[in-house]
């Protein structure tokens, strides 16, 4: 049997392997990476305290993100944010569908998916590159990306689907062993 | 791009909090009603939140210009690429160093995060109650907002907010709020509630019906749908919600309706109904007379409860029983078919003294056919629920060559359904009178029964003519 210390390491270390898995999720929520990333750290604080309430035997993917709901919610109440109804039913249409098909990540999975992601972004343009930081990384919406690339909005909007289909395709293709 | 790729955006927005509330809804609505779509988000968030990763983290573009020197034959270029190399390699000690510190600093955040979180953190209180369960029966869910969810509901429970959902054609479920306005949902519908200062309440589907006291000035309570926002200040009224349609009868006041297809309004008085669609006219009309017979239409209504199976060459549309784990027996599978008699559309449908009620369908072998019915009273509030079976005494249903059986449910043997007997002091002993709301035919012989249901008529007695 384990001692509560090599416990604790455990339910760690297969809590922290979720963590895109709870950032994706977290995001469905939120609807912003920063929040997201603030309640995934401060879920992860609370799997820190609380690891010995993990049931053995049951889903870690899904602890997890019970805990990750209530961290929304607590974030949600220091921002004396009020959800709207919609906003509620919405939360809870999203929560029934990570229960039903989101699953626990393998380690060689995220790993080798994670290399071909990188290898495959080397590969898009200069100007999709650009296109994609102001998305992902700027957080920068259509009409924001279009000043700063000189792109008319729905240039924006076609070229952010062309090249996000494009880098799919590819890391798809190179997990399947084609590449 | 094809409807997948626009939901595809529309899920990539939304992790971003692009969504404006009525896209939030559709991305509900949905997701609620979609598998593939359910899946399709699931992976869009997993993809997206993958892709941010790994450009955040800025690993590529490093990556991208050492493949680019590594991949260089010109010479100057290697000499110019050598050099970045360097540059980088140092960069990259002081970065490590940096992140040593940073490493180190994190982790005493780390700890005094927790010491924060355990020593100051305020617990989380409970919402305070808006309203409190006056009455309920059959399979009921409620979904707090913390996503918390309860079947086991007792009246007099009092609840902060939610969603509750009746799980069967024999669910109702009846709500007091703190100023005695009461509101009431039955059969397989769904109510989100909330108040906070104003009441707002959802009906995804389903029927909801209402007595309201009068609200505080400019805080009329709202009854969203899918296609109407109705505004009520005071009055009794009840509300049918589909999908694409709004039924609304108002029996005392005024309710102030919205198509929001074309933000048209129309104020419907006392005594008229009216029905919200994409595509009619928004008019109140008088409640028309009633009728005392009724025929379900499977052909094209396909019930609440069940498995709807299309007309074919050589049978008729039916609805196929599917299990039914009552709450208040878990160890017993019913297999039940439900049908809503359709009020709203048609003129109300009363049941008068000595009907009867025909019950056709298939069987795959002989079964007792158990037969109920749900009635309201003229304005709209929930008046009972009856079964017309004998229960344990009930024949066994006799088959044709084909398994179709034909049952008849005499008005004068239909009893207070166990589900309700006790509130059967305040509600309807008898049926004879009261607007009909539903039925629903089940078995109970521990395995399917193969039970589909082709018809349910209402016959008056004889001589009784259509009012």
């Amino acid at each position: 049997m384990d001692s509560p210390d090599q416990k604790r390491d455990r339910v760690l270390k297969a809590a922290l392997a979720c963590r895109v898995e709870l950032m994706a999720y977290a995001r469905s929520l939120t609807g912003s990476y920063s929040s997201a990333d603030d309640v995934v750290q401060e879920a992860m604080l609370v799997v820190t305290r609380k690891y010995d309430q993990f049931e053995e035997g049951t889903s870690m993917i899904a602890w997890c993100r019970s805990i990750v709901r209530i961290e929304v919610l607590r974030s949600r109440q220091r921002q004396q944010r009020d959800d709207s109804l919609v906003r509620r039913l919405l939360d809870d249409s999203i929560g029934a569908a990570f229960d039903e098909y989101q699953t626990a990540p393998q380690s060689d999975d995220s790993e080798s998916w994670r290399e071909a992601l990188e290898r495959c972004l080397q590969r898009v343009s200069e100007n999709g590159r650009r296109v994609l930081d102001a998305r992902f990384v700027d957080d920068l919406g259509y009409p924001q990306i279009g000043e700063r690339v000189g792109m008319s909005l729905e240039a924006v909007r076609k070229s952010l689907f062309r090249v996000k289909k494009q880098v799919r395709a590819c890391v798809e293709s190179s997990m399947r062993g084609d590449q | 791009m094809s409807t997948n790729d626009d939901w595809q955006e529309l899920v990539e927005r939304h992790l971003r909090g692009e969504l404006t509330e009525s896209e939030m809804e559709q991305v509900a609505e949905r997701l609620d009603s979609d598998p593939v779509a359910r899946q399709t988000f699931v992976e869009e968030a997993l993809w997206d939140s993958r892709v941010a990763e790994v450009l955040r983290d800025g690993n590529t573009h490093e990556t991208s210009e050492l493949l680019t020197a590594k991949t260089s034959t010109d010479f100057d270029q290697q000499k110019s690429a050598n050099t970045t190399l360097r540059f980088l390699l140092a960069g990259a000690v002081a970065v490590i160093v940096v992140l040593c510190l940073g490493l180190y600093q994190q982790q005493a955040q780390a700890e005094r995060r927790i010491a924060r979180i355990e020593a100051n953190a305020p617990e989380v209180k409970p919402k305070p109650s808006i309203a409190k369960i006056i009455g309920l029966s059959g399979s009921l869910i409620w979904t707090g907002d913390r996503g918390e969810i309860q079947r086991e509901l007792e009246v007099g429970t009092e609840l902060p907010g939610g969603t509750i959902e009746g799980v069967a054609p024999d669910s109702w479920f009846e709500l007091q709020f703190n100023d005695d306005s009461t509101v009431m949902i039955s059969g397989t519908s769904i109510l989100t509630f909330a108040d906070a200062g104003q009441k707002v309440l959802r009906l995804k589907e389903g029927s909801l019906s209402a007595s309201v006291v009068s609200q505080p000035a400019g805080k009329p309570m709202l009854v969203h749908t899918h296609t109407a926002l109705l505004q009520v200040l005071g009055t009794q009224f009840d509300v049918k919600a589909g999908l694409t349609s709004t039924a609304l009868n108002v029996s005392e006041g005024k309710v102030r309706v919205k198509r929001l297809s074309d933000n048209g309004e129309v104020d419907v008085p006392a005594k008229h109904r009216l029905i919200a669609e994409a595509d009619n006219e928004l008019i109140a009309v008088n409640v028309p007379d009633s009728v005392s017979s009724w025929k379900s239409e499977l052909h094209h209504k396909r019930g609440s409860y069940g498995k709807w199976q299309p007309a074919t060459d050589n049978k008729p549309a039916s609805l196929k029983a599917i299990p039914l784990i009552p709450p208040q027996a878990p160890h017993v599978t019913l297999y039940l078919a439900g049908l809503p008699v359709d009020r709203s559309n048609d003129a109300p449908v009363v049941v008068q003294p000595d009907s009867r009620f025909v019950v056709r369908g298939r069987l795959r072998s002989e079964a007792r056919v158990h037969f109920g019915i749900r009635v309201s009273n003229p304005n709209g509030e929930f008046a009972g629920m009856f079964r017309g079976d004998l229960h344990d005494r009930q024949p066994l249903a006799k088959l044709k060559d084909d398994g179709d059986f034909e049952e008849v449910y005499d008005l004068r043997d239909f009893t207070v359904d166990p589900a309700v007997i006790d509130r059967k002091d305040e509600l309807s002993s008898k049926p004879d009178g009261l607007i009909l709301n539903g039925v629903w035919a089940f078995t109970h012989t521990g395995r399917p029964s193969g039970l589909e249901v082709t018809e349910v008529e209402l016959i008056p007695p004889d001589g009784a003519l259509l009012k």
